[in-house]
């Protein structure tokens, strides 16, 4: 008996249906692009070109569940790579650089935090208000320029080097998952967050601090989308202020597509590893089919309002269906 | 019968529905009359929301009859079985706060020439239909000022300005308060004076008494029997307690009645200890909690007895002196009150309480996550544990300990609330209402369960504004009125209604005796 309603809860379960997209996905361009797309070359460039999105995306889905969004993730992005590329071109070890950028990362966050959870800023107006400011302070401080001249050439290490023959950035995409992964299923932090996001009122009752636990997970937001920085710009061996536009949009896309839900009280960080992986195989596949940019976004959003159509209205009447024959 | 007409209106016959698996409806047979007030009455999932849903037209049936008003009825959909004259008001309440009375009559029927809103020329009529059943009702108030009895009359006004012949009504005073709920019956004796039929779901046998003309009292999917209200009456020669008993007898099937059971009280110690408090809403509120004591706080919404649980759960601010266990308390949170070991089950249980969406064994461990945590993380075995251990103790009826919250009865669900309490192991219950919502049986249940708990050398605060609660499970009583304590009374089984009564309506002379 309860065997048969968890199977039936998982097909009818985002998970589920982001799965069967995806594999629809690759079975089109395996067919449309039997030569350049279906490789293991090509696979792991998509998992390395996901990799900031999959980063940010992780820690930002914990956010999501709460009932909480970030904005800024983007401008954060292009504003600790800026930080980075200027410590580093003064003189600073990448590490020193990397832990001012991480610092800076962390100082958003909470100023994000504070000002929903102190101020009661709508999330919405609090990092609408810190993407504007953060993305003018890296054009200030890169003097509206793209930061890439006296570049050591270590800087591209991240970028570049494998361990154990698996490179770098796929590490991280490995680490990510596992390390939000287990805070979503076995700590305080995905727990109360779900928590937070189900019932915030009942949370408060139920003697949560709910305030700490939102800003700690701006804080993580924070510091991935920092650490994000840092990786483009070892990619790409400069601080660009103006790069990253969107990035935040990426983000909010994936998280979804995974079958989070914007209001919070549920989510996956699985689901959004798909999801971004998905927003990313799009691109990758269409340009391979030399489909032009402008038509790639508009595929996104097709995609994107087809899919969240398919959550809320298909499968949530599967869902009811079985459920309210047990109700009564 | 004499004094109603006794044509049928309805006649229901061997209704059937069946769900996947679940037979909720097993050939229900019987009659409402025409410009009556049927109660219809029974236990979370005897079958009485299936019944209303499938007479509204919000659920199919299986098999069966019904017959309206001679003819075959057989709705496709809700609007058309209101097209037909039948309509059900729901619990949750169908309109917007934001908009006024009148904008909220003509909400979705507004008359408008290329997009701007014309005066509607029904809204005479709206505003007649609302003053002849309520003139405190103003058309340009806004629908977030008034009261939600206020509410439900803007509902009523709205149904049966479109020809309604059958009112069905779910739950109506669930919500509402003593004051408010006689306003509703008032409404609904004057919407019987215009001829139109009422069939009147409820939890709280009272009101069939007060209101009701015939009862049918459904249990497990069946029909148990349909009687007129004053036959019973006349069969218990007029004594009400003995009717209620005889109603709950044929709910439940079997015959329980329900007294007040002295607790054990250690009155040498004193756990809360409350001298003066004072804040926006109360004035001078003091009263001492023993070990092993079940203290009542009874008064009508707003005399100030949810304002003194919110204090001591430390959700408001107030000037004076609480102790707990001897010591002085200074907390100024929720988490400061559970640390000093006092615990709230909110009024508001699908607000506050609940975590609908989540699973039942993901609730319980929610005010003491400790519980099951393993070397600081959690631990899905102890979870499991856990849950089990409580939904066997407190005996809630889930399919398992993964269902979602949302899906439970009311009863189950504070079961629920009581158990996340439980769980956090706390010296102090404070109960906001514990019963609101929820049926004679787990009513039961959930007052020996607070008797278990003073049981065990603590002490339980029960907030109610259900005077048979409070005299059935509390040793002492503080009446709250205007945000004062007037009186502490001890209870005794000597005690009754009018008694409590007379001393609210006396003004509150203070007989503090203990």
């Amino acid at each position: 008996m309860i065997r048969k309603e968890n199977i039936y809860k998982f097909f009818s379960s985002p998970i589920f249906a982001i799965l069967v997209i995806f594999l629809l996905i690759n079975i089109f361009f395996i067919v449309k692009a039997p030569d350049s797309f279906f490789q293991l070359k090509n696979y792991v460039n998509i998992l390395r070109q996901s990799a900031t999105i999959i980063l940010v995306a992780s820690a930002a889905t914990i956010l999501m569940m709460t009932g909480n969004i970030d904005l800024s993730t983007g401008s954060v992005v292009a504003f600790s790579a800026v930080i980075y590329a200027l410590c580093v071109k003064s003189g600073l070890s990448l590490i020193v650089g990397g832990a001012i950028a991480i610092i800076c990362g962390i100082i958003v966050g909470i100023i994000n935090g504070v000002l929903v959870t102190k101020f009661n800023f709508p999330p919405f107006i609090a990092t609408l208000g810190t993407m504007y400011v953060c993305r003018g302070i890296a054009l200030i401080l890169a003097k509206g320029t793209t930061v890439r001249d006296d570049m050591p050439l270590q800087i591209f290490y991240l970028a570049e080097k494998s361990f154990l023959s698996i490179p770098i950035y796929i590490w991280i995409v490995i680490i990510t998952l596992v390390v939000f992964i287990f805070i979503e299923k076995k700590t305080l932090l995905g727990k109360y967050s779900l928590a937070i996001g189900g019932n915030k009122n009942a949370a408060i009752f139920s003697g949560i601090n709910t305030g700490i636990i939102i800003l700690a997970i701006y804080i993580v937001v924070g510091i991935a989308a920092s650490f994000a920085g840092i990786m483009t710009a070892s990619r790409l061996g400069a601080g660009d202020p103006r790069g990253a536009y969107g990035f935040e949009f990426d983000v909010i896309l994936a998280i979804l597509l995974g079958g989070t839900k914007l209001s919070g009280g549920k989510g996956s960080v699985f689901g959004t590893f798909i999801g971004a992986v998905i927003v990313t195989i799009l691109g990758n596949g269409l340009s391979m089919l030399n489909i032009l940019i402008f038509w790639q976004n508009i595929l996104k959003g097709v995609m994107f309002i087809f899919i969240i159509v398919l959550y809320e209205k298909v499968l949530k009447n599967i869902g009811n269906k079985s459920l309210i024959s047990l109700k009564s | 019968m004499g004094e109603i007409n006794s044509d049928v209106i309805i006649s229901i016959d061997e209704l059937h529905k069946q769900y996947e698996g679940v037979h909720a409806l097993k050939g229900v047979t019987f009659n409402i009359k025409s410009n009556s007030i049927h109660c219809i009455i029974g236990e979370n999932g005897s079958g009485k929301s299936t019944l209303i849903k499938i007479l509204s037209g919000a659920l199919d049936r299986t098999r069966g009859d019904i017959k309206f008003e001679g003819k075959l009825f057989n709705p496709r959909n809700i609007r058309d079985a209101r097209n037909q004259g039948v309509v059900a008001l729901y619990q949750e309440l169908n309109i917007v706060d934001d908009l006024t009375v009148e904008e909220n009559f003509t909400l979705g029927r507004e008359k408008n020439t290329l997009g701007i809103i014309r005066k509607n020329s029904d809204l005479n009529k709206f505003e007649d239909i609302m003053k002849s059943l309520s003139e405190s009702i103003s058309l340009k108030t806004d629908v977030r000022d008034l009261s939600t009895a206020q509410k439900q009359i803007i509902e009523i006004t709205k149904a049966i300005s479109e020809d309604c012949k059958i009112l069905i009504m779910d739950e109506p005073t669930a919500s509402l308060s003593e004051e408010e709920t006689s306003y509703i019956f008032q409404v609904v004796k004057k919407l019987k004076e215009k001829g139109i039929t009422i069939i009147y779901i409820s939890h709280k046998l009272r009101e069939v008494f007060e209101i009701g003309d015939y009862v049918t009292v459904l249990r497990d999917g069946q029909m148990i029997q349909t009687k007129n209200v004053n036959e019973i009456k006349k069969e218990c020669k007029g004594v009400i307690v003995d009717a209620y008993n005889e109603l709950v007898r044929m709910m439940l099937g079997k015959f329980v009645v329900e007294t007040y059971i002295p607790s054990e009280t250690d009155f040498t110690q004193k756990i809360i200890e409350a001298k003066n408090i004072k804040n926006k809403r109360l004035k001078d509120v003091s009263f001492d909690l023993f070990k092993g004591e079940i203290l009542g706080f009874y008064g009508l919404i707003g005399s100030g007895k949810t304002e003194v649980a919110r204090v001591l759960y430390g959700i408001d601010s107030y000037d004076g002196e609480v102790s707990v266990k001897g010591r002085k308390v200074t907390y100024k949170n929720i988490r400061g009150a559970l640390k000093t070991g006092i615990a709230m089950i909110p009024e508001e249980r699908r607000a506050d309480g609940i975590f609908g969406e989540l699973a039942l064994k993901s609730n319980i461990p929610m005010m003491k996550i400790n519980s099951i945590l393993k070397n600081g993380f959690l631990n899905r075995l102890k979870e499991n544990i856990l849950a089990d251990k409580y939904i066997k103790k407190l005996g809630i009826a889930a399919r398992n300990r993964d269902q979602k919250v949302a899906f439970l009865s009311g009863g189950n669900q504070q079961k629920v609330v009581i158990s996340k309490c439980l769980n956090c192991e706390s010296d102090i219950l404070l109960m906001d209402e514990p019963t609101r919502g929820v049926d004679v049986g787990a009513k039961r249940e959930i007052h020996e369960i607070v008797r278990d708990f003073v049981k065990q050398g603590k002490g339980a605060i029960v907030f109610s504004s259900e005077l048979p609660e409070i005299l059935h499970l509390c040793d002492r009583m503080v009446i709250m009125h205007e945000g004062k304590a007037i009186s502490i009374i001890k209870n005794s089984r000597q005690l009754d209604a009018d008694k409590i009564t007379k001393i609210i309506a006396s003004g509150g002379v203070v007989n503090y005796d203990s």
